[in-house]
C-alpha cells in the first residue's frame, strides 16, 4: 500500500531527540529521510542505549533504531566548506531539510535560513532550538529542565514545598519533535501555492505555553486564579488523586456527578451515601479531601489494582491503575492494537522490537521498510548519486569531510 | 504583526473541516486547522452542549447588554479551544440534522471527533459509512484507548490515560513512590497536537488521490511513543524504571534550586565539564570553585547529592533575577520557574507572540492562547473567537447546501436547528 508522504525528500542534520524524532515521523508515513551524521561519532543517541544485554555497542543502542529506523546515513563534517557543498547537493534535490540545536551551533554551522533562502529558495527549513530564534531569550542556554520550568509544566508537579518536578525521559523533545513535523508539512502546504519555502522555528517552550496550557491560562487570565503543586492530587472537585490499592496507586478522577454516585453505590460506604458532608464533591476536593480519602481507603486496601479496575470499568467509572512499565509493556489493548513493532533486521541481524505509531491509517498505513542506519551506511550511494565517483570519494575521506 | 500577512497565503487555505469535537483533545486539533487557515464548522447542540461551554464566563464588555449575550458565549477556556472556528447547531439525534450533517460531509476534507467509541457507529457514522459514502473524507476519531482492542470501552480523561500508558508511575521524587502529573491534561492536549499532524498527513495523501480515509487515534498509545526508552529497556533488560526525581543521567548538577522569597526556584542543568566551568565563573569563590573532587562528569556524579545540597544553600540566599542573569550570562543553562503569572510577565514569550489578543463580540479585548509554531512566510494565527452557539447556522445551510429560507423555517420550527 502506498504510503501517505511518499515522493516526499527530507534531509535531517539531527542530533539526540527532537529533530530525529520529527524526521521519523515522517519517515515512517513515506517520506525519504536522508540523514547527516558527524564523521566519527555520529548522532549522540548512538550512545543512549539502552542496549540488548546492556552491552554498549553504537550500531545497537535501541533509542537510536527507535528514532532513526527506515532512514539512510550520510556522514558529513557540514562545518568544512567541502561538507556544506556536499549538503547543499543533498538539499537541492529535497522538499525540507529538519535541524535542531542551539541557534549559537546552527549559526556556526551556517544552517540558519539566512544561509539557505538565496542559494535553495524552495526548500523549506525546519529549526529545532531550545528558545527559538527570536525573542530576548533566543541566545541563552536551555535544557529539557530549564523548559519544562519556564513552560509552566514543573509548576503542578510535585508536593507543595518542595521542589518542583521534571517528567522524565526528554519530553519537550518529543512536543518539539511533533510540532516540527506538521508545522515542516503545513509549510509545504504552502509551497503549493506560494512556490517557495520558508524557515519553520519551533521551541519546545512556545510548544509547552500554548496548546498544553489552554485551561490553565484562561482561568488565570481571566479570574486570576494561579496553579500550583498538588503532590499526587489536583484542587479539583473530589476525586482528582491517587490512592493506595493493596499493589499500588489507582488514579481516581469522576468529573460527571453519576460517576461517583455509581461508585459510592458500589462500594457501600454508608457514611457517604448518607450524611450530607460527603455531598459537596467541591468542598470534598479543595477542604476536606484526606478525611474522604480516609473513609475509601479500607476498601481500596483489600483489592488489587486489577480488582478495582475490572469492578469500576463494569459500572462505567473512569478509574484506572497506575501502571508500572512492565504492565504497560504486557497490556492486552497495546497487543491487540499490534501498538509495537519489529524492526527490519539490520545486516548483523540485530532486529528491535519498538513502540508503533499511535494513529492507524485506513488507507496509507504507517511502515517502516528499513533497518536503523550503520553509521554512514549510504554514505557511497549518495554522493555517488552526486557525481562523486569512488575516486572522489576516497579524497574527501582523507580530508575528514565524510 | 498580523496586520502585515493578513492577506497572505495561509497554509491550508480551501480545506474544509467538520468538528464535532468537545471538550479538549479534538478541539486543540481543530482550532490548530483553523490557526492554519482551514474552514473550521464546529458541530454543536444545545441539547449536547461542550462542556467548556458551561465553565464560567466573563462579563460583557461595556455598550452591550448583558440581556442581549448569552452566557454560553462568554466563557474563555471555550475561545481559547475554539477559537477561529464557525458554528452551526444541529441536533444530530433528529433525522434532519444527521442528513444535514451528512451534506455537509459530503462538501468537506476532513471531519474530527473525539466521541467515546461506538458513538459514531450508533449515529450511523461508523468508519465503514464514512469511507464508502465520503470517500474525499478524512475522518479521524480519538479515543484514551483506540477504536478497537478489550479496553476501546474503558471511560478515560486525560489523567486515567496517563496512568495507564504507565507516564505518571515515572514521575516522582528519587527514591519514593509515583508523584504522577495530575495537574497537566497531558493525553489531551498532545493528542490534539498529534491528531492535527495525522489530518496533514492524510490531506497530502487526498491532494495527491483524491481519497480520503479513517485514521483511529489513541491517547494511551500516543504517550507510548514518548515511553520508548523505559519501554524498550524492559524489552531488552527486563529493568523496570522507577522515579528518579528532576536527575537527568550523568548531568550534575541538575535540578530545582530554591531561591530568595516563599516557594520561589529555578532550574539548574549542567550536563558537560564546559557548563561547569561557566558554573564556577558564574558562582566565583564557592567552595564547590576549587573542589578537585566535582572537576569531571564522574566526580560530580559520585558527589551529586552533597553537591546539590551545598548549591542549594548557596542559592537560597540569592535573588532569582540577579542570580539568572549572572549564570545565563557565563552560558549556564538556568531559568525561572514560572507560574502563570511569570509566564504572563515574561518578555521573551510576549515577544514570540504566545499570548494572542483578540477582538471578541460581547466580550471586548480578550487574550487566547498563539500558535506553537513560527512559520516565516505564511504565519499561523487565530483572527477571531470561538462562534456563538449556532452563529453561522443560516449561512452555512445558506450558502454552502444552498437551502432556501422556507426550508430553514421549517427546520427550525421542527427544533433541528439547536
Amino acid at each position: 500500500m502506498a504510503r501517505a508522504l511518499e515522493g516526499l525528500k527530507i534531509v535531517e542534520c539531527g542530533n539526540g531527540l527532537s529533530a530525529p524524532f520529527a524526521a521519523k515521523l515522517l519517515c515512517e508515513m513515506g517520506a525519504e529521510v536522508i540523514k547527516v551524521e558527524a564523521p566519527g561519532a555520529g548522532d549522540v543517541s548512538r550512545g543512549f542505549g539502552p542496549f540488548p544485554g546492556d552491552v554498549n555497542d553504537r550500531e545497537k543502542s535501541a533509542m537510536f533504531h527507535y528514532l532513526n529506523a527506515g532512514k539512510q546515513s550520510v556522514t558529513l563534517d557540514i562545518n568544512s566548506a567541502a561538507g556544506r557543498k556536499l549538503l547543499h547537493g543533498l538539499c537541492a534535490g529535497a522538499d525540507a531539510l529538519l535541524v535542531n540545536g542551539d541557534v549559537a551551533q546552527l549559526e556556526a554551522s551556517r544552517l540558519t535560513y539566512a544561509d539557505w533562502s538565496a542559494v535553495l529558495p524552495q526548500l523549506v527549513l525546519t529549526t529545532i532550538t531550545p528558545f527559538g530564534f527570536t525573542g530576548p531569550y533566543s541566545r541563552l542556554r536551555g535544557h529539557d529542565i530549564t523548559l519544562c520550568a519556564l513552560g509552566g509544566v514543573s509548576n503542578v508537579v510535585g508536593e507543595p514545598g518542595r521542589a518542583p518536578l521534571t517528567p522524565p525521559l526528554s519530553l519537550s523533545a518529543y512536543q518539539a519533535g511533533m510540532a516540527a513535523a506538521s508545522a515542516t508539512l503545513l509549510a509545504l502546504f504552502a509551497r503549493k501555492v506560494t512556490g517557495r519555502g520558508q524557515h519553520v522555528d519551533i521551541s519546545p517552550l512556545d510548544v509547552w505555553v500554548t496548546v498544553h496550557q489552554g485551561t490553565g491560562f484562561t482561568n488565570f487570565v481571566n479570574f486570576g486564579r494561579d496553579r500550583t503543586r498538588a503532590g499526587r492530587r489536583r484542587n479539583e472537585p473530589y476525586p482528582y488523586h491517587f490512592l493506595e490499592a493493596s499493589d499500588g496507586l489507582m488514579c481516581l478522577i469522576a468529573r460527571d456527578g453519576h460517576q461517583w454516585k455509581r461508585f459510592i453505590d458500589m462500594v457501600g460506604i454508608r457514611e457517604l451515601i448518607d450524611n450530607p458532608r460527603y455531598a459537596d464533591r467541591v468542598a470534598m476536593g479543595l477542604k476536606y479531601p484526606a478525611e474522604v480519602d480516609a473513609l475509601l481507603q479500607p476498601w481500596f486496601a483489600q483489592k488489587t489494582r486489577a480488582e478495582v479496575f475490572e469492578l469500576c470499568r463494569g459500572a462505567h467509572i473512569p478509574f484506572a491503575p497506575v501502571r508500572h512499565i512492565d504492565e504497560v509493556a504486557a497490556c492486552s489493548q497495546l497487543a491487540a492494537r499490534s501498538f509495537f513493532v519489529q524492526l527490519p533486521a539490520t545486516a548483523d541481524g540485530t532486529s528491535m522490537r519498538v513502540p508503533g505509531v499511535p494513529y492507524q491509517f485506513g488507507a496509507t498505513p504507517a511502515a517502516i521498510t528499513r533497518p536503523a542506519p550503520r553509521l554512514g551506511e549510504h554514505t557511497g550511494a549518495l554522493l555517488a548519486g552526486l557525481g562523486f565517483d569512488a575516486q572522489a570519494q576516497a579524497g574527501l575521506a582523507r580530508a575528514g569531510v565524510i | 504583526m498580523a496586520g502585515n500577512h493578513e492577506a497572505g497565503v495561509r497554509p491550508l487555505e480551501g480545506v474544509r473541516v467538520i468538528d464535532l469535537s468537545w471538550v479538549l483533545a479534538g478541539p486543540v486539533a481543530g482550532r490548530l486547522l483553523a490557526d492554519a487557515g482551514a474552514e473550521v464548522i464546529k458541530v454543536e447542540s444545545r441539547k449536547r452542549l461542550d462542556n467548556t461551554r458551561r465553565g464560567k464566563p466573563v462579563p460583557v464588555a461595556p455598550g452591550v447588554h448583558e440581556a442581549d449575550s448569552d452566557p454560553l458565549d462568554r466563557v474563555p477556556l471555550f475561545h481559547n479551544l475554539n477559537a477561529g472556528k464557525q458554528s452551526i447547531a444541529l441536533d444530530l439525534g433528529t433525522p434532519d440534522g444527521l442528513a444535514l450533517l451528512k451534506r455537509l460531509l459530503a462538501i468537506s476534507d476532513v471531519v474530527l471527533d473525539n466521541f467515546a467509541p461506538g458513538v459514531m457507529t450508533r449515529l450511523g457514522l461508523g468508519p465503514e459509512v464514512l469511507c464508502a459514502e465520503f470517500p474525499q473524507l478524512v475522518a479521524i476519531s480519538l479515543s484514551g484507548t483506540g477504536q478497537t482492542g478489550p479496553l476501546a470501552d474503558v471511560p478515560a480523561y486525560a489523567p486515567t490515560v496517563t496512568s495507564l500508558a504507565g507516564l505518571e508511575d515515572l514521575v516522582g521524587y528519587e527514591g519514593e513512590g509515583a508523584e504522577g502529573i495530575l495537574g497537566l491534561n497531558l493525553a489531551d492536549s498532545f493528542a490534539g497536537l498529534v491528531a492535527f499532524h495525522a489530518i496533514l498527513n492524510a490531506l497530502w495523501s487526498q491532494r495527491a488521490t483524491g481519497c480520503g480515509q479513517f485514521i483511529d487515534y489513541s491517547e494511551m498509545e500516543g504517550i507510548c511513543t514518548m515511553l520508548a526508552m523505559p519501554l524498550m529497556d524492559f524489552e531488552l533488560n527486563g529493568r523496570v524504571m522507577a522515579p528518579t526525581g528532576n536527575t537527568e543521567g550523568q548531568a550534575a548538577p541538575y535540578g530545582m534550586f530554591p531561591v530568595a522569597g516563599v516557594d520561589q526556584w529555578i532550574s539548574l542543568a549542567i550536563t558537560n565539564d564546559d557548563e561547569w566551568l561557566a558554573f564556577c565563573a558564574a558562582t566565583h569563590g564557592q567552595a564547590w570553585c576549587d573542589d578537585e573532587r566535582v572537576a569531571t562528569v564522574a566526580g560530580r556524579t559520585s558527589l551529586r547529592l552533597e553537591l546539590e545540597q551545598a548549591i542549594a544553600v548557596y542559592t537560597r540566599e540569592q535573588t532569582a533575577g540577579e542570580l539568572l542573569a549572572r549564570l545565563q550570562a557565563a552560558g549556564v543553562a538556568a531559568g525561572p520557574l514560572h507560574n502563570f503569572a511569570g509566564q504572563l510577565g515574561d518578555e521573551h514569550l510576549r515577544a514570540r507572540g504566545l499570548f494572542h489578543e483578540i477582538d471578541i463580540p460581547d466580550i471586548g479585548p480578550h487574550t487566547i492562547y498563539g500558535s506553537p509554531w513560527r512559520l516565516s512566510d505564511t504565519p499561523t494565527q487565530s483572527r477571531s473567537g470561538a462562534p456563538k452557539l449556532g452563529e453561522h447556522t443560516t449561512a452555512i445551510l445558506r450558502g454552502l447546501l444552498g437551502i432556501d429560507d422556507a426550508e430553514i423555517a421549517r427546520l427550525s420550527a421542527a427544533g433541528v436547528l439547536t
